[in-house]
């Protein structure tokens, strides 16, 4: 049953973002055209730049959206209309709960790797790509640049987590559910945050290497590429995040199958 | 053994109560009349049964066993409101229901949507309120269910259809299904009822047989509720 | 066949009248069989149940009879129908008789009226 449910869960979210893709796509593959050119005159550099920054609006777009569709459809399927055929499905509410979490997750991934593909394409011009390569090879960038983006996407996916379950409680009052569902949004995330920068601050009680992180600070990128401890720093975060986004999800589950009262 | 089995229910909005310690119970083979004035509670009532609203008291029992993943795979809701996705079109609609309900007959809903002239190719989003409605009724009785709940079926459709449906109900009533069905439109009702319930601000007036009633009080059952309900 | 019915009185009794007005006219052949209830109750737009009750009503009378596998049949007892016939008639004479009481007319009026003045 439930992948039956993360079908039509997917569908729904993805069916838009199609759009967003293909523009994505495109804007990329364009400016992958224009960077040769950039250097013969101010006209080319230009263009290139603005080609650079319709690539990463459209990445952002791309991101928005899948966020706020999944959104949109938790709150569509379990609270307005078409609740009425959701609750009445022969399935559990934690069945329900998890499919939805699982295809926003999804869908999430995808548009990732579309953007990866994206920035490969943008960057595939022979100088860039050189650049690319060379960070690549060094099997220290490597893992640091990994590890960021596993961050990030888990930032992404904590933030999902915090905008369902806040969304399950907004829920419950009598009124002005969508605004109490904000109020509990950002309620839970800062709370999660709040945590999370907690445990890492014990931690450099004990570890001085991770100390640093509140004591020195970087004057680059490069340094912080550099240093061994951002790999350390990276590891403990993605860590902390997995465990809180587990917790945030069986938060958001334990919530909704309490019960619902649909208009 | 009882097919529904409701005690000692109660429901509140915050202050308000909605329905206040109704019992009943619903054998198989019957087709049942809920009947009240608007705001009686006859809505609650329904989506306590099927899961949309959560009990402040009391419980629903279906075949004996609380109302959970089971029962919903017996129990075929129609609402008043329309609830389909209207991204989709009917045929993906007819899909989702077969995936979903291992007793959703899907050459029957065919025939059902062939005698309404509801093409299959068409989204949701373009049709009509009547025919979303109409396309609701098929999903529904296209179900083999134990229970169908049917709220308002009547209500904002025209003489034809309204016989049309009677009769889709009639020949869907299988042996051992029950018929719950809510509404304010009593006579043109009334002749296939087994059993009638009023319901009146949140609370059970009567329950009896329709037939006991009319040959008690001489009157028919819409007679008998315009009477109860005198402004 | 039609039926017809009015909401005020109990549908079973008015289905077990109209049936048994169609076994014993003959609409029913003696000896055929009925429409299973099902198709029955659709025809009359009445619940299954009720029909049921109806035709079990007319079971006990004696002018249907259940065979297990092939349903129900209209009675060949050409004595019990005729005496059944004769209820009915004897029902409607009474009533013709009684109204006609009401303007005026006797018994003997009536009939006279029946045999000589009756257009």
């Amino acid at each position: 049953m439930l992948k039956k449910l993360m079908k039509y869960d997917f569908v729904w979210i993805f069916k838009v973002l199609v759009y967003h893709t293909t523009i994505l796509l495109v804007v990329a593959a364009l400016g992958r055209l224009i960077s040769p050119l950039a250097p013969r005159s101010m006209f080319w550099g230009i263009t290139d730049g603005v080609f650079l920054s319709l690539t990463i609006a459209a990445a952002c777009s791309l991101f928005f959206t899948a966020f706020m569709r999944s959104a949109a459809r938790y709150i569509n399927n379990t609270y307005k209309d078409e609740s009425y055929l959701t609750h009445t499905l022969p399935v559990t509410r934690g069945q329900q709960y998890t499919s939805k979490v699982f295809s926003s997750v999804l869908v999430l991934l995808v548009s990732l790797v579309v953007c990866l593909i994206a920035t490969a394409i943008c960057n595939s011009y022979k100088n860039r790509w050189e650049m690319v390569k060379h960070y690549l090879s060094n099997p220290q960038y490597r893992t640091l640049i990994l590890l960021f983006v596993l961050v990030v996407v888990l930032q992404i996916v904590c933030m999902l987590l915090c905008t369902l379950a806040g969304a399950t409680f907004g829920y419950r009052k009598g009124s002005h559910k969508l605004l109490h569902s904000l109020l509990c949004i950002l309620l839970i995330y800062v709370i999660t945050q709040g945590i999370m920068v907690g445990v890492i601050f014990l931690i450099s009680r004990f570890d001085s290497g991770v100390a640093m992180l509140f004591t020195t600070s970087t004057r680059s990128m490069m340094e912080f590429l550099t240093d061994p401890i951002s790999t350390r720093i990276c590891w403990i975060l993605a860590a902390e995040y997995i465990v809180a986004n587990v917790a945030l999800f069986f938060l958001g589950k334990r919530a909704l199958e309490k019960g619902v009262n649909v208009d | 053994m009882a097919l529904l089995t409701i005690n000692h229910l109660s429901k509140s909005f915050g202050e308000e109560a909605a329905l206040t310690d109704v019992n009943l119970t619903i054998e198989p083979g019957r087709i049942i009349g809920l009947l009240g004035k608007n705001g009686a509670g006859k809505t609650t009532l329904l989506k306590l049964i099927c899961d949309l609203l959560t009990p402040t008291d009391g419980e629903v029992l279906f075949e004996g066993a609380p109302i959970g993943v089971e029962s919903k795979k017996e129990i075929a809701f129609l609402p008043e409101r329309t609830y389909l996705d209207k991204s989709m079109t009917i045929q993906q609609t007819l899909r989702m229901f077969q995936d979903f309900y291992d007793n959703f007959d899907v050459n029957k809903a065919k025939k059902l949507l062939a005698d309404l002239d509801l093409p299959e190719d068409r989204q949701i989003s373009k049709l009509s309120k009547g025919m979303q409605e109409k396309l609701q009724l098929v999903l529904v009785m296209a179900r083999k269910a134990k229970l169908y709940i049917l709220d308002e079926p009547l209500g904002g459709v025209d003489p034809a259809t309204r016989d049309y449906i009677l009769d889709t109900i009639l020949r869907s009533f299988d042996d051992g299904a029950s018929l719950l069905i809510s509404t304010h439109l009593i006579a043109d009702i009334e002749r296939i009822l087994d059993d009638v319930i009023f319901l009146d601000r949140g609370k059970v007036l009567l329950t009896a047989q329709a037939d006991d009633l009319r040959n008690e009080t001489g009157l028919s059952v819409d007679d008998n509720f315009r009477r109860m309900f005198k402004c | 066949m039609e039926f017809q019915f009015d909401n005020e009185r109990p549908i079973y009794i008015q289905l077990v009248q109209q049936l048994r007005i169609a076994v014993v006219s003959g609409d029913f052949a003696p000896g055929s069989r009925l429409p299973s209830v099902r198709e029955l109750a659709l025809t009359a737009k009445v619940n299954p149940n009720t029909m049921q009750k109806a035709l079990t009503e007319l079971e006990g009378e004696g002018l249907v009879f259940t065979e297990r596998t092939n349903g129900k049949f209209v009675t060949t007892d050409e004595g019990l129908l005729l005496r059944a016939k004769r209820a009915l008639a004897q029902g409607y004479a009474d009533r013709f008789l009684g109204e006609m009481a009401q303007i005026g007319y006797d018994r003997a009026g009536a009939l006279s009226y029946l045999q000589d003045d009756l257009t």
